[in-house]
């Protein structure tokens, strides 16, 4: 999966075990076998094996002109001591959790008005939906060109209504903010859909029986929709940070990780280490330890949804 | 439930208030490309102008430089070969999954969550000496593989909750009447989670068409097209804007068009499971 459409939520179901003591019949362990060949083959050569291959990278030395196959941990003491890498995750970490209020924030609302559409829903459906479809580079392209500081529109707006033009991407805190408004423009709407469905999903009932109640707009948010909908909540909120935390498309091409450090998300530094052609122990390395950290921050996501469950 | 005219009124106001803010970056994006190429970087910005094809032309004509139609040919071959792998294999390990008693498939499909939340840039090192190793850079088959395997654990999860809900017995009866269970596979379950499959078919679509990383780093000549648009945007210091523009319109508009077509599913898609309606 890539930097692509942020994914939809589908949840798991559990599958229930065989009960104790069942054989599995012959037949049908072959058939078995036959039916998942193809994507075993798939996962197993350009997953499993790279994933392997990166661990055993990390243990070796090798860049150009180095060739040695054991250096023990050496490569994660550099990693861990490496200001810059840790740097890189900060940014990731900032850039995934502003992002991610933003985009909530801004698509529980447009959820709640789209809710109450009646007519031209679908039509505004579809609008709204646009911009997550776009390819991310090619909507930074855009940006980066309506943000230039010469002929770009937006400092064309800025001298029209008296204001000074910015030279926008090249200050650390405008071109963080034109990152995460590229990813709020592109992913706002996957929350604006599937909170929008949750909501009309809730059983009207319940709602009106709070209504009758004498619950407001407000309560009957905070204490009946809002909990009502925090297991939808929690797997779109998954679902977003496993996407924001892999962020490369936009970084690339919007500010490519500058000015500065100021936008280098982890998967730019990673990649500018690799130094595409080198074939390097170091840039193995971090990509190792992000994924533990990836693993890590997916892991306590899941256990809070477990945790709602029960 | 009463609705007020003033909540609607307000309601309507909001949504199309950021349906307008959220569409002019595309509609300034189409604007641009078919301005003539003088008037791309006009300050104050020509808002009237004889819309042309100008830029559609440079970025095709041979003479340019630009191997813009061979790219787009490439993004086209990489994302059908994709998208058809992937379902022929998915689906047939969807069904396994669902239907066998396969031991352990927890463990299977806790394997396959955690495969789809691998970020890809952690096998960037191994894959690319990998494709060196066997001469596979700059060759689409490359790309098709690769994509393939990032979008296997997402098809195969989200064509298993449609399966899920298909009734055992339907496969059992089957199976009584004599039937294999590639046929039961082919006959009986594809047209019951056609939707799932297609909303699968459509976030692969878009996943392999819009797909940068890899597309850069395992190509030279060969590439896609939105790897094609950056390269030049990043190795040019005089970037034709006009031509850009075109570009990057034959790569979105393709995929926008193609969305809205199958919106249905991708609803589908992207509801599914997550809500219990």
């Amino acid at each position: 999966m890539s930097d692509l459409i942020t994914r939809p939520a589908a949840e798991p179901t559990s599958v229930r075990p065989p009960a104790a003591g069942f054989k599995v019949p012959i037949r049908e362990r072959w058939v078995a076998l036959a039916f998942t060949l193809g994507a075993v083959i798939v996962l197993v050569g350009l997953i499993l094996y790279p994933l392997l291959d990166d661990i055993r990278l990390t243990f070796s030395r090798l860049a150009p002109g180095v060739n040695t196959p054991w250096v023990g941990f050496r490569n994660y003491k550099a990693v861990f001591t490496d200001a810059q890498f840790w740097a890189s995750v900060g940014v990731t970490a900032k850039y995934t959790l502003t992002a991610l209020v933003l985009e909530f924030v801004i698509g529980f609302g447009l959820a709640m008005a789209m809710a109450r559409i009646v007519r031209g829903g679908g039509l505004l459906r579809t609008l709204i939906l646009i911009p997550t479809m776009l390819t991310p580079a090619v909507a930074a392209i855009n940006f980066r060109n309506l943000l230039n500081y010469d002929s770009g529109l937006i400092n064309y707006f800025v001298t029209l209504f008296g204001g000074h033009p910015q030279a926008w991407l090249a200050s650390s805190g405008y071109s963080f903010a034109a990152l995460v408004l590229t990813d709020v423009w592109r992913s706002t709407p996957f929350f604006v859909l599937v909170l929008s469905a949750g909501l009309v999903a809730l059983s009207p009932e319940v709602i009106e029986a709070a209504e009758l109640d004498g619950a407001g707009g407000w309560s009957k948010l905070r204490y009946i929709q809002i909990p009502m909908l925090v297991p939808l909540i929690l797997v779109t909120v998954l679902f977003r940070v496993i996407d924001l935390f892999r962020t490369f498309d936009t970084v690339y091409t919007l500010t490519n990780g500058g000015p500065g450090n100021a936008t280098n998300v982890v998967a730019m530094q990673i990649y500018n280490d690799a130094d595409v052609g080198q074939y390097t122990s170091y840039a193995a390395t971090e990509a190792a330890v992000f994924m533990l950290l990836t693993l890590l921050v997916s892991f306590s996501l899941i256990r809070v949804m477990r945790s709602q469950r029960t | 439930m009463r609705r007020s005219r003033r909540s609607q009124t307000l309601v309507y106001g909001i949504v199309i208030l950021w349906v307008l803010v959220s569409l002019a970056p595309v509609v300034w994006m189409l604007l641009q490309s078919i301005k003539p190429s003088a008037q791309v970087f006009a300050i104050p910005p020509a808002w009237l102008f004889t819309p042309s094809l100008q830029n559609y032309r440079d970025l095709f004509s041979t003479s340019s430089g630009t191997q813009f139609g061979h790219y787009l040919m490439v993004s086209l071959t990489v994302t059908i070969s994709t998208v058809l792998l992937t379902i022929i294999v998915s689906v047939p390990a969807s069904y396994a999954l669902t239907f066998m008693r396969v031991r352990r498939p927890n463990f299977w499909l806790i394997l396959i969550l955690l495969a789809s939340m691998l970020p890809p840039v952690v096998l960037l090192v191994p894959l690319f000496q990998l494709w060196n190793d066997l001469h596979l850079l700059d060759n689409p088959i490359a790309l098709i593989l690769t994509y393939t395997a990032m979008n296997i654990p997402f098809t195969v999860w989200l064509v298993r909750g449609f399966m899920a809900q298909v009734p055992r017995e339907l496969r059992e009866s089957a199976l009584v009447d004599g039937a294999g269970d590639g046929r039961i596979l082919l006959r009986v379950m594809l047209p019951v989670v056609r939707s799932g499959i297609a909303a699968a078919a459509i976030f692969t679509v878009i996943s392999a068409w819009n797909e940068l990383l890899f597309a850069v780093l395992l190509t030279t000549d060969n590439r896609t097209a939105p790897a094609g648009i950056v390269a030049t945007l990043i190795s040019d210091r005089g970037i034709n804007w006009g031509k850009l523009y075109a570009a990057a319109t034959m790569v979105a508009i393709p995929i926008i068009l193609f969305t809205i077509a199958v919106q249905r599913h991708v609803v589908r898609g992207f509801t599914f499971g997550a809500v219990k309606g």
